[in-house]
């Protein structure tokens, strides 16, 4: 290559190669094919606004008739996000060393618990909360099941990526003083890891609660039941005040949860 | 450039060079017991041996040698210096000596016993006993002062309670505190670590380091992420520590100046061979520029 060659400036547009423009014709036929197979229909929008409009009449005012007993279920329905979260964060702890490559004493370790977190993880909530309707029947045990395992599904891969992510740096001072495998974990992985583990319980506990709404429409218990149940009834008033409930208690645990993350992440040394 | 003349002035080793027990054993001699976590036995000069030291990495292109096959010996209360060019093997070398990295093949003795094949407790206690301050002071920085230098009695066996200051045994919390009167920061001990200077963060290393009560200190390049000023505080903090408890240093340097004024001995490395290793007493600086010197500069 001669020295004029090798100064000249780089091409503004590299050809993307065979293989990715391959990849990028079957993306744009997959999704066509899936555009045609979600029966998007905008005759069917535009024939439903004015149902769309008599229901929302009817959801204004929304009833306070049964105001006492919504709260009393918005209560239950966050109680059990709460409990179901908690319980589930704690679990997921020891679960995620176990999953994280740099903590995992043995390499099938690592991929077994990988595995079951995936497992936990990719079953949907609502399947979990059916299956454990069937288990322990009806009501707020088994949504809260149900949100520990999908807590644990969530919080386990992601707390195992913050404990794979955190600054070697402290452990390895550990190791070279002889320290115990706990011993690092304690006092030198969860630290680093920190902000991703707050990030990440935070955010379990905000889905959480998002998801126990849902998990009462299968009779996992909370709000949920008597969302299903204004809906049947016809009654969008009542389904308008839940609907508003759910919203203020969501709102609430997301600034919760901002205000939270701020003061663990950003504040003095937590009071150990 | 180098001039022949200074090349010439570091003197090739071999290991007739050293007296025998000092360089370590003969490659057929008895292998050392090996540590067993008990009190080591009142001994015996050398604090460490390191014999054919050989590191090898694996690679796609071929195997990456790092050290061929090094020998030096340390004595009790003996500052040495390890000395040498990016990629000379240094810091391989230090951390081969503790087993932070596996070496391919040779023999480390520490207080008299080989570690080379130990493994769990035993491999533990062995490093218990030799404390390690590394280029970056590796501190828990969310934790305050005090819990990561209480971290270094976990050595000990100083339990979950050692994990921060708040559960720890009034009798740890005050040994913690004289550690950091040590290296002159003890009125920091509530501070969190990420609020220190990188100079008073290297000195809560090496407080945490003396909080393993430790024979010997080893230190990976301790004064190189920091400014002139701290270097030169650090340095001199491991000067008085040594005067103080004669206890035996080991330490990688970039700084010419440093290893001549705080070290007893050079050992000089080049691609991963021992080049140099004599007293420190009568070196200059520009003695030391062969083992600088690249291969594509050699005429």
């Amino acid at each position: 290559m001669s020295t004029s060659d090798a100064r000249s400036l780089p091409p503004r547009w590299s050809s993307p190669g065979l293989v990715p423009s391959i990849l990028f014709v079957l993306f744009v036929a997959f999704f066509a094919w899936s555009l045609s197979r979600a029966g998007i229909s905008i005759p069917d929008l535009i024939a439903g606004i004015p149902a769309m409009g008599t229901i929302a009449s009817e959801m204004v005012p929304p009833a306070t008739d049964r105001f006492m007993p919504m709260l009393n279920a918005v209560l239950t329905t966050f109680q059990m996000a709460l409990v179901g979260a908690v319980i589930g964060i704690v679990l997921s702890l020891p679960i995620a060393v176990l999953a994280a490559r740099n903590l995992s004493p043995h390499p099938l370790v690592y991929s077994g618990t990988r595995a079951l977190v995936s497992f936990m993880r990719t079953v949907p909530d609502l399947a979990w909360a059916l299956f454990f309707v069937a288990s322990v029947g009806l009501g707020p045990f088994a949504g809260t099941l149900a949100l520990i395992v999908d807590t644990i599904g969530f919080c386990g891969r992601f707390f195992a990526e913050s404990m794979e992510e955190a600054d070697p740096g402290p452990g390895e001072a550990l190791v070279a003083m002889g320290a115990r495998r706990i011993d690092i974990v304690a006092c030198a992985v969860l630290p680093a890891a920190t902000p991703g583990l707050t990030n990440a319980g935070l955010f379990s506990l905000e889905k959480a609660v998002r998801s126990s709404v849902v998990l009462g429409l299968v009779g996992a218990g909370g709000i949920g039941a008597e969302l299903a149940v204004s809906m049947e009834m016809f009654r969008y008033d009542q389904a308008a005040m839940i609907v508003l409930m759910i919203f203020v208690l969501v709102l609430a645990v997301e600034r919760f949860s901002a205000w939270a993350r701020a003061k663990l992440l950003d504040g003095t040394a937590p009071k150990l | 450039m180098p001039t022949s003349s200074a090349i010439d002035r570091i003197r090739v080793v071999s290991p007739s060079d050293h007296p025998a027990g000092e360089q370590g054993r003969a490659p057929d001699a008895p292998s050392p017991p090996a540590f067993d976590g008990q009190p080591r036995p009142v001994n015996a000069a050398t604090a460490l041996s390191v014999t054919g030291l050989r590191k090898t990495y694996p690679g796609p292109t071929g195997a990456t040698t790092v050290l061929r096959g090094i020998d030096f010996a340390v004595q009790s209360g003996e500052a040495v210096a390890i000395v040498g060019a990016n990629g000379s093997g240094k810091s391989t070398a230090l951390r081969c000596a503790l087993r932070l990295i596996e070496p391919s093949a040779g023999d480390v003795v520490l207080d008299g016993r080989s570690i080379i094949g130990l493994s769990g407790k035993r491999l533990r206690a062995a490093r218990a006993r030799v404390g390690f301050v590394f280029q970056r002071h590796n501190l828990s920085t969310r934790l305050t002062v005090l819990s990561n230098v209480l971290h270094g009695a976990l050595a000990r066996g100083g339990g979950m309670r050692n994990w921060s200051h708040a559960f720890a045994r009034p009798e740890e919390r005050a040994r913690a505190l004289h550690c950091l009167d040590q290296v002159g920061l003890a009125d920091l001990a509530g501070r969190r670590a990420d609020r220190l200077s990188g100079g008073q963060s290297q000195r809560v290393a090496i407080a945490r380091a003396l909080m393993q009560d430790p024979a010997m200190l080893f230190a990976d390049e301790p004064a190189a992420s920091l400014d002139p000023k701290a270097g030169e505080d650090v340095m001199e903090l491991f000067a008085r520590l040594r005067s103080e408890s004669g206890i035996t240093l080991v330490f990688v340097s970039h700084n010419l100046d440093h290893a001549l004024a705080y070290a007893d001995r050079l050992i000089g490395l080049k691609s991963g061979r021992i080049v140099l290793d004599r007293s420190s007493s009568g070196i200059h600086p520009n003695d030391l520029a062969g083992l600088y010197e690249t291969a594509e500069a050699r005429p």
